[in-house]
């Protein structure tokens, strides 16, 4: 036992060491992220003197760049499942390596939609409302209990399952199969019901018309399957290119293929859902009318989502041609088109129409504050951060050069 | 793989559980809103009788209810209250300059209606109805002799205003509590408030 | 203090040479670096962390000597009350005893932070009672009376001119409130239109309460929705789930002159909010649990509001239910709302 209680020290104290070396590119990037972070902190700190009043949202678009962002970032740690997947179900051991990346990806991702949603509530002091015992979770009517619940539960699983690992790597043991497969299942599973919960959220609401329908669920499934992937395809061909670590190329022509067929079925219920709206349009999609074309005037979303769509198909025809999915060039800035394209589409194409117009009729345009952006910002700049950590982490561990020594 | 299936029937199950009863058609949920209560709610009295008539409605509509009186013991006017300084048979007379210059009608065509139709020319307290009269405190009478169309409606709350609390013993304003017999149309005017949140081009306060 | 400079320069001496002083290369790859945070290798965990705590304690302790020498009476008792009303429970779950000893720690509250007196009530539903409310579009001319009445009656903030009412202005041609502009502001009542008035229309099926994740707003007895605002984390959830736009958020501190401050107050009406929690109409709960009308019923100059107990079948509302034509917002929706409409 004590032994177990010294390795643990000991692995604490060697990662944050080990965080704290490297070469000058990433203590550059480390030190910005910081500057970023502190930076978000600060706004926040206006935030919570003035209340919500300081962002762009108002009775109308009572969710912005906020919660959009916790949207897409769910997407994208529910798609750290995608590699899992291949992995343990087809006993693939390549990509066994590189799903501790998506792991760490996921966790990361985790801790941003947990910060989002912490700076959107209004009390957020009030936090312990919603622990069941001490205060009262709405469980199992409302969806948000149940989003609370299973975001909770996937960190927990993406968070213990590969410290199980890790560990017994650093120690010099072999983690038992034993104990970590029948958890993986379960993260698989939950990683799918993550995001079809998130999605229940907004589908729902019979209230909202454009988000009350059927495809939902399954077309966040499908975006979040391209993006979170294509996130993950990027840093591991970062880090291919400008560390020394070993990643196989089977590997990313692997992923770069489950990434293409995703982004493909998302085409194909965008299509769906634009076919549903346009070919005999109710009131009901006054939304989508406003997103793609503008009413009355109001147009301040027709060119982000034009964009996006005209960015997916782009980047979904790169990663479908064969000979330029292969290119590293057309790859990687597919990828980065792909993410991009999905959270425009996620976000400004998804939850913000959802409230323009309002249910009895009115219009209001949503215009982020610059206190909202700062925030967001220094959000994503400490996911980055995490993930940044938690992929050297993985990586050195998993190559051995963090290796548990019993000098003492 | 069975235990993949058994989690997703439990999730399933669970929410079927916490389903709300859609069941009833709308008509049946309808119904059981107008179902009285077995607990009878205590009607409070109202303090103050002496300004209230008794008004028995139409066979139809129910019991009776109070209607506000125009012209209470402190409210009523007498001709002397503006005519001072000259005696009735003066006002009375055919040399008495014409009186209420400033009510202009605006009531029905002159073709049916002038000054006579409702004020009695004899007993300028009364009203006509009829061959009758009746007093002040009464003229919906009056009123409701052309607007018959309004009398189920006033004597049911849906037209009229309500002059107490939902509790008490029903109060109803009068007719010309809201309406000026001279000029019974409500008037143009500006809003009493702005409209809410000013919102402008950018949707902020 | 020379003595702790020398063991700060050997603590960062040790991070940036290649081979550390304890422990040597590894491999030739990068060492495992066993960095002692002091400095001094005899020393040894336990006595670290007891030095530690033990610092906090001090601290600590010289914390609440100072404050409790520093602060007066009436801030000690204030501190008092907001500590316990921090971690009172929902409203919805509280015992009579509870309900009444928040109310009271609530008035002393408004006292010592904002010099108020005030009665807070914490009475229950009416048995035998369930509120209904009817709305005569003949007879609406846009006065906008209701909106005023109800500002004043319930507190609501003057900052951001919130208002729990909203009345629309829809051209002739349609019964469609979704046509109709809620932002006018000319003489009323305009040619060729009617009116229509919006608020909570507290329904018997509400979408917005089974989706509250800490169960913060919820319909009471007498079937008034209510909200409870010390319980609220202000997430929306409620706002984007409601279909009539009823919902309305303190997106700042809610601000209210003095002078036109109703004292009248009732728990889970029209009382004091903080930055960051919903709100909503609440049929004047503070008079209605009293047996009087909302104050927009009191208020409209054209008698266009009709209020009462839909389980009298003698009561207004009832008799105007059964005999005139009336019909409800989104009936579709399956909220069954309690708020009828009907015309002349």
């Amino acid at each position: 036992m004590r032994e177990k209680y010294q390795i643990l020290l000991s692995f604490i104290k060697d990662l944050f060491n080990y965080s704290l070396r490297g070469g000058k590119v990433y203590h550059i990037w480390m030190g910005s992220l910081t500057f970023l972070m502190i930076m978000g902190a600060i706004l926040y700190t206006k935030q919570l003197e003035s209340g919500l009043a300081v962002t762009g949202m108002n009775d109308h678009v009572s969710w912005g760049l906020y919660i959009s962002n916790f949207t897409f970032l769910v997407g994208v740690a529910a798609a750290a499942v995608m590699l899992v997947i291949p992995a343990y179900i087809f006993s693939d051991l390549d990509l066994s390596k590189v799903v501790l990346i998506g792991e760490g990806v996921a966790v990361g991702a985790l801790l941003m939609c947990l910060a989002f949603v912490t700076v959107d509530i209004g009390g957020p002091a009030r936090f312990w409302h919603l622990i069941p015992g001490i205060g009262r979770l709405n469980f199992p009517q409302s969806l948000l209990a149940w989003d609370i619940i299973v975001l909770n539960g996937y960190l927990a699983l993406n968070l213990l399952i590969p410290f199980y690992i890790l560990i017994n790597k650093y120690s010099g043991k072999e983690p038992h199969k034993k104990i970590y497969v029948p958890f993986v299942f379960l993260s698989i599973f939950w990683a799918i019901a993550l995001h079809m919960v998130t999605a229940f959220l907004y589908s729902g609401l019979s209230a909202r018309p454009f988000w009350n329908n059927a495809l939902l669920g399954p077309r966040f499934l499908a975006s979040a399957f391209a993006g979170g992937p294509a996130f993950i395809l990027v840093i591991l061909g970062f880090t291919k290119k400008f560390s020394d670590f070993k990643i196989d190329e089977k590997i990313l022509n692997k992923i770069a293929v489950i990434i293409a067929i995703a982004a493909q079925i998302n085409l194909v219920m965008l299509l769906s859902e634009v076919f549903k709206e346009f070919y005999n349009a109710t009131h009901h999609s006054n939304s989508a009318i406003y997103l793609f074309f503008g009413i009355g005037g109001k147009t301040a979303l027709v060119p982000w989502i034009w964009t996006s769509i005209g960015l997916n198909i782009l980047a979904t025809l790169t990663l479908t041609i064969h000979k330029l999915r292969n290119i590293d060039f057309f790859r990687y800035a597919a990828c980065i088109l792909l993410f991009v394209a999905i959270w425009i589409e996620k976000g400004m194409g998804l939850v913000i129409p959802g409230f323009i117009p309002s249910p009895l009729g009115t219009i209001v345009e949503y215009h982020p504050t610059f206190i909202e952006i700062g925030i967001t910002i220094g959000i994503w700049a400490f996911g980055f951060f995490v993930i940044s950590l938690l992929v050297r982490f993985g990586f050195a561990i998993e190559q051995n050069i963090i290796v548990y020594k019993k000098n003492e | 793989m069975n235990v993949t299936l058994f989690l997703i029937s439990a999730v399933f199950l669970a929410l079927l559980g916490c389903h709300p009863d859609h069941s009833d058609s709308s008509k049946e949920k309808y119904k059981k809103l107008t179902l009285t209560s077995k607990v009878k709610v205590a009607v409070k009295e109202v303090s103050n009788k002496g300004d209230f008539i008794d008004w028995h409605p139409a066979a139809a509509a129910g019991e009776k209810f109070l209607v506000k009186k125009v012209w209470s013991k402190t409210k009523r006017r007498t001709c002397k209250s503006c005519h001072r300084g000259y005696s009735l048979q003066e006002i009375k007379g055919k040399d008495y300059p014409r009186s209420h210059w400033n009510i202009n009608l605006k009531h029905a065509s002159s073709q049916v209606m002038n000054c006579q139709t409702c004020h009695n020319q004899n007993k300028v307290w009364k009203f006509n109805f009829g061959e009758k009269t009746v007093s002040a405190n009464h003229t919906p009478k009056l009123c409701l002799q052309c607007h018959f169309k309004q009398q189920k409606d006033w004597e049911i709350g849906a037209h009229g205003k309500r002059a107490n609390g939902w509790q008490q013993q029903r109060a109803v304003y009068n007719c010309v509590s809201c309406h000026n017999p001279h000029q019974p149309a409500f008037q143009k005017k500006w809003p009493k408030v702005g409209p809410y949140r000013p919102i402008n081009n950018e949707g902020r306060l | 203090m020379k003595n702790y400079r020398e063991r700060l320069k050997r603590f960062f001496a040790g991070l940036s040479k290649e081979d550390g002083k304890e422990g040597g290369k590894e491999n030739g790859k990068e060492p495992v670096i066993k960095l002692d945070l002091l400095g001094k290798k005899k020393r040894d965990r336990r006595s670290f962390i007891k030095g530690i705590s033990a610092s906090a304690g001090i601290g600590a302790s010289i914390l609440g000597v100072g404050a409790s020498t520093l602060m007066s009476q009436e801030e000690k008792e204030r501190l008092g009350l907001s500590w316990e009303e921090f971690f009172k429970t929902n409203y919805r779950y509280m015992s009579g005893r509870e309900k009444r000893k928040t109310v009271k720690r609530l008035e002393k509250l408004a006292k010592l932070k904002r010099k108020e007196t005030v009665t807070i009530s914490d009475k229950g539903a009416i048995p035998g009672v369930l509120y209904g409310y009817a709305f005569n579009i003949s007879k609406c001319q846009g006065y906008m009376d209701c909106i005023d009445a109800c500002l004043k009656e319930n507190n609501l903030d003057r900052k951001s001119n919130m208002q729990y009412i909203k009345v629309f202005e829809v051209e002739n041609g349609s019964l469609n409130v979704e046509n109709g502009d809620p932002h006018f502001f000319h003489e009323v009542p305009k040619d060729e239109h009617f009116y229509m008035g919006t608020q909570c229309m507290h329904c018997e099926n509400p979408p917005c309460v089974p989706v509250c994740p800490t169960e913060a707003t919820w319909k009471e007895d007498d079937g008034i929705v209510v909200v409870d605002y010390d319980w609220c984390i202000g997430c929306r959830y409620c706002e984007a789930a409601c279909p009539y736009e009823a919902r309305r958020f303190n997106w700042a501190a809610p601000l209210v002159p003095a002078q036109e401050l109703n004292t009248n107050q009732h728990y889970l009406g029209n009382r004091n909010k903080t930055k960051g929690v919903m709100e909503k109409c609440t049929f004047c709960i503070q008079k209605t649990r009293e047996g009087e009308n909302p104050a927009c019923v009191e208020a409209c100059p054209t008698g266009a509001r009709v209020f009462g107990n839909l389980l009298d079948p003698n009561s207004e509302i009832r008799k105007i239910i059964e005999t005139k034509k009336v019909f409800r917002l989104k009936e579709e929706l399956g909220t069954e709302p309690k708020f009828w409409y009907y015309m002349d």
